[in-house]
């Protein structure tokens, strides 16, 4: 089996994805972007609505704002990599560009 | 007949010679007297001099030495206006404690509010059934004089005080000092009310530029909070097929507009306040309360802004009474109250739960108490079980006038 082989049965017909952020029109907007690709499985205001949410749904991806009310997005991102492990979380941020950063890219940088 | 005149021419001679001696005492007299005289206005005139040239801070206590010492005192005391108020400023040592001189039964506060010498130079005899003054002879003066200080400008008083009786020309002396002293001392007190409004403005700037800063500040949270939001929403929506993308931006320009229109400032704009606070009757009664407008003043004299401000705390009041009172009955006054307005919203809602300092207010009247506060009035909010009072009493500064353009 090829390495590409190999990637491509692990990842789903449709990728569920939980969408976290404190803000409505955001999380409307990320929706229709991903809609047409991915299955939004649960949207999330804070974040320990995001982990919780994570928990129960399960999601292939984690789209989550750094800057949230309550726990913020960075620590909510740590609960989810260590409680559900498949779930990878793509991490949003309003002070620079938005940037797109994968658990293990984030671990190594710090 | 011969002998008489003998008599007389001897006498005669006796006569002239007394009476040259007498008019050469006389003489003497009247130019001592003369001397002392140009003397007591040298030293009146050198005293105002000299204070004239003192520092503010010695100057009461050295108004008090100068006028004492145009006679023999045994105590004096000093009081000054300052914002309307008489205050102590200085006093002898041995001379009663101000909070007894200040008593408006005392000879010094009765000098003080009728700008006339008040005074009881014989010593009043023990047991005598009146006195003018309950204070001096209480604390072992018999005799007292007390001097408006400063005209035409109520400025002071002063009030000098002995054991035994005063003599009426050490008390003539002693008015010619307070006399002589008069602008100096006007000039005092009117320099230091100059500087105590002084600092009043500055610190009432200060606020104001603090509200302004505050209100920006909370201006510019929300754009970070809301529209930096808003920003990034539109700009993953433009990512998203078209209708989607479509739909969503028209939805992110309608919450600006709205936030935008929101931070207009509220004004009653060319309506009258009584029409505004009708408007807010209007309100509560589309809301479904009962709401009645009792007593309104004629507020047409007063400034534009001012009735800006009473509409606003009602309009605010009215704001959260539909809100959270659940209130059936309202009512709106606005009534003149001195030089004051006063402006009551009552409802028989169930109250809020800790609002009786305006910290715990609404956000939006707790900054409309600092906007009261800003302009010398009061806001107060009383919320029990049974309702919520909110009264604004606010100094009625008239409109500025623009004589020509007033009608009437």
């Amino acid at each position: 089996m090829t390495e590409h082989e190999r990637i491509k049965d692990r990842i789903p017909d449709r990728i569920k994805v939980l969408l976290a952020d404190d803000h409505r029109m955001v999380r409307e907007a990320l929706r229709a972007v991903l809609e047409p690709e991915c299955e939004i499985v649960a949207e999330a205001a804070t974040g320990e609505e995001a982990v919780a949410l994570a928990m129960r749904t399960k999601p292939n991806v984690v789209v989550m704002d750094i800057a949230m009310a309550g726990t913020g997005g960075l620590a909510a991102a740590h609960h989810i990599a260590r409680q559900a492990p498949a779930s990878r979380e793509l991490m949003l941020s309003q002070n620079r560009e938005t940037k797109l950063l994968s658990r293990r890219k984030g671990q190594k940088a710090q | 007949m011969a002998n008489i005149a003998a008599d007389l021419s001897a006498s005669s001679s006796d006569f002239w010679r007394k009476r040259s001696k007498a008019l050469e005492a006389e003489l003497a007299e009247a130019r001592r007297r003369a001397e002392a005289a140009d003397a007591e206005q040298r030293r009146i005139a050198d005293g105002a001099a000299r204070v004239a040239r003192l520092k503010p801070a010695e100057l009461p206590a050295e108004i008090g030495r100068l006028v004492a010492s145009a006679g023999p005192f045994d105590a004096w005391i000093v009081a000054l206006s300052e914002r309307g108020d008489l205050r102590v400023e200085a006093a002898s040592p041995g001379a009663p404690a101000a909070a007894l001189v200040l008593d408006a039964r005392s000879a010094l506060f009765d000098s003080f509010s009728r700008t006339t010498p008040v005074s009881r130079l014989s010593g009043t005899p023990p047991g005598a059934p009146y006195c003018e003054d309950r204070i001096f002879p209480r604390v072992g003066f018999s005799s007292y004089l007390c001097l408006p200080l400063g005209l035409p400008f109520a400025s002071g008083v002063i009030a000098l005080a002995a054991h035994q009786s005063i003599d009426p020309a050490a008390a003539r002396r002693a008015e010619a000092m307070a006399a002589q002293l008069a602008p100096t001392i006007d000039a005092f007190t009117l320099r230091r009310e100059m500087r105590t409004q002084h600092a009043l403005v500055q610190s009432l700037a200060l606020r104001l530029y603090g509200a302004i800063d505050a209100e920006r500040a909370r201006i510019a949270r929300d754009l970070h909070d809301d529209q930096a939001q808003l920003m990034t929403a539109a700009r993953i929506a433009i990512e998203a097929p078209r209708p989607k993308a479509r739909r969503i931006l028209r939805e992110i320009e309608q919450t600006l507009r709205t936030r935008l229109r929101n931070l207009r400032p509220a004004t009653i704009g060319r309506a009258t306040l009584k029409a505004s606070l009708e408007g807010e009757r209007r309100r509560l009664i589309d809301a479904g309360l009962e709401a009645r407008l009792l007593r309104v003043a004629d507020a047409r004299a007063l400034s534009r802004p001012l009735q800006n401000v009473c509409w606003q705390v009602a309009r605010e009041a009215v704001s959260n009474i539909i809100r959270h009172a659940r209130a059936r009955h309202v009512e709106l006054s606005l009534e003149r109250a001195g030089d004051f307005v006063r402006l009551k919203v009552i409802d028989d809602g169930r109250g809020a739960r800790r609002t009786r300092r305006t910290e715990n207010l609404g956000m939006g009247l707790s900054g409309l108490a600092e906007r009261v506060a800003l302009i010398g009035g009061t806001l107060r909010v009383d919320s029990q079980a049974g309702g919520t009072c909110v009264v604004a009493e606010i100094p009625a500064l008239p409109r500025a006038s623009r004589g020509r353009k007033r009608k009437r």
